[in-house]
């Protein structure tokens, strides 16, 4: 048997094992993590976004109740604006 | 390697119960395969105390994203892919593919019996550790844990070609720093 054949029969066989209690370890460090509120980014970017899509549907839903309308006019607070009315104000003063 | 069908599915089962909370199950999962990982933590990091720190993250990891493993892959192997990434990071993060872990005197307990006291067992886990990361990882997956070199690709996520490339060289690395610690 060659150098390399020896080598690869015995990688073939190696084994290893943790200590004794890795497993109580390991739901015990889980709990601990749980308890402690670890940051879980996921879950802010969740959150994150979730209150960004409510805030602008209750915005939305404003605008339409007060303006009636969900056009862009109404969007951007113009549905009511005529453009002679700085006229009229200026001529009537 | 892929595991028959009904082990799949008592490992579903067990995957199920612990996204419902039930920590039983999931260190059912643990004792299940850390031996797995710790050969694939110990192979890469060597038997010291960060192969088992990198073995619990191992498992914390996987709980945090249980709900997200569809059973697409094996279990065993989606344990495998994340110890590999892993172990991967901790050796970028401290630039250690030294022997050093090896003797550093905080041994793990080894699996069969006295085979690490062997000279050519000693020998290959001073070599394997030796090893550049990118051949080591290819070495501890095809010919400790004998996973295909199609598995091997998927698992590290390069080509083929490369994963026989690396073995090659891999292997003539392990010839020659054998060879060397055989003449110390």
């Amino acid at each position: 048997m060659n150098k390399l054949d020896a080598i690869t029969e015995e990688l073939s066989k190696y084994n290893a094992t943790f200590n004794d209690g890795f497993s109580s370890h390991v739901i015990e460090k889980i709990q601990d993590r749980k308890s402690n509120g670890s940051v879980d980014i996921m879950k802010i970017t969740q959150w994150v976004t979730l209150s960004g899509i409510a805030s602008v549907s209750l915005l939305l839903l404003m605008i339409y109740f007060t303006e009636g309308s969900l056009n862009m006019d109404a969007v951007v607070g113009l549905i009511n604006y005529s453009p002679d009315e700085p006229l009229l104000t200026s001529l009537t003063l | 390697m892929e595991k028959l069908r009904p082990d799949n599915d008592y490992d579903l089962e067990l995957i199920q119960k612990s996204i419902d909370g039930d920590m039983d199950s999931f260190k059912q999962i643990v004792e299940k395969y850390q031996n797995k990982v710790a050969r694939v933590t110990t192979s890469m990091l060597g038997r010291s105390y960060e192969a088992e720190d990198v073995g619990q993250e191992v498992f914390i990891r996987f709980h945090n994203s249980i709900s997200k493993f569809k059973g697409d892959s094996n279990l065993g192997t989606y344990l495998v892919r994340i110890a590999i990434n892993l172990c991967l990071n901790s050796i970028k993060k401290e630039n250690k593919f030294k022997t050093s872990s090896l003797s550093n005197g905080n041994d793990l307990s080894l699996g069969g019996d006295e085979e690490t006291k062997n000279d050519i067992a000693s020998l290959i886990n001073h070599a394997l550790c030796s090893l550049k990361p990118e051949f080591r990882s290819v070495v501890v997956l095809r010919n400790i844990e004998g996973y295909t070199t199609k598995e091997t690709a998927a698992i590290l996520e390069i080509p083929q070609g490369t994963v026989l490339s690396r073995l090659s060289r891999g292997h003539d690395k392990l010839r020659e720093i054998i060879i060397k610690l055989e003449q110390i």
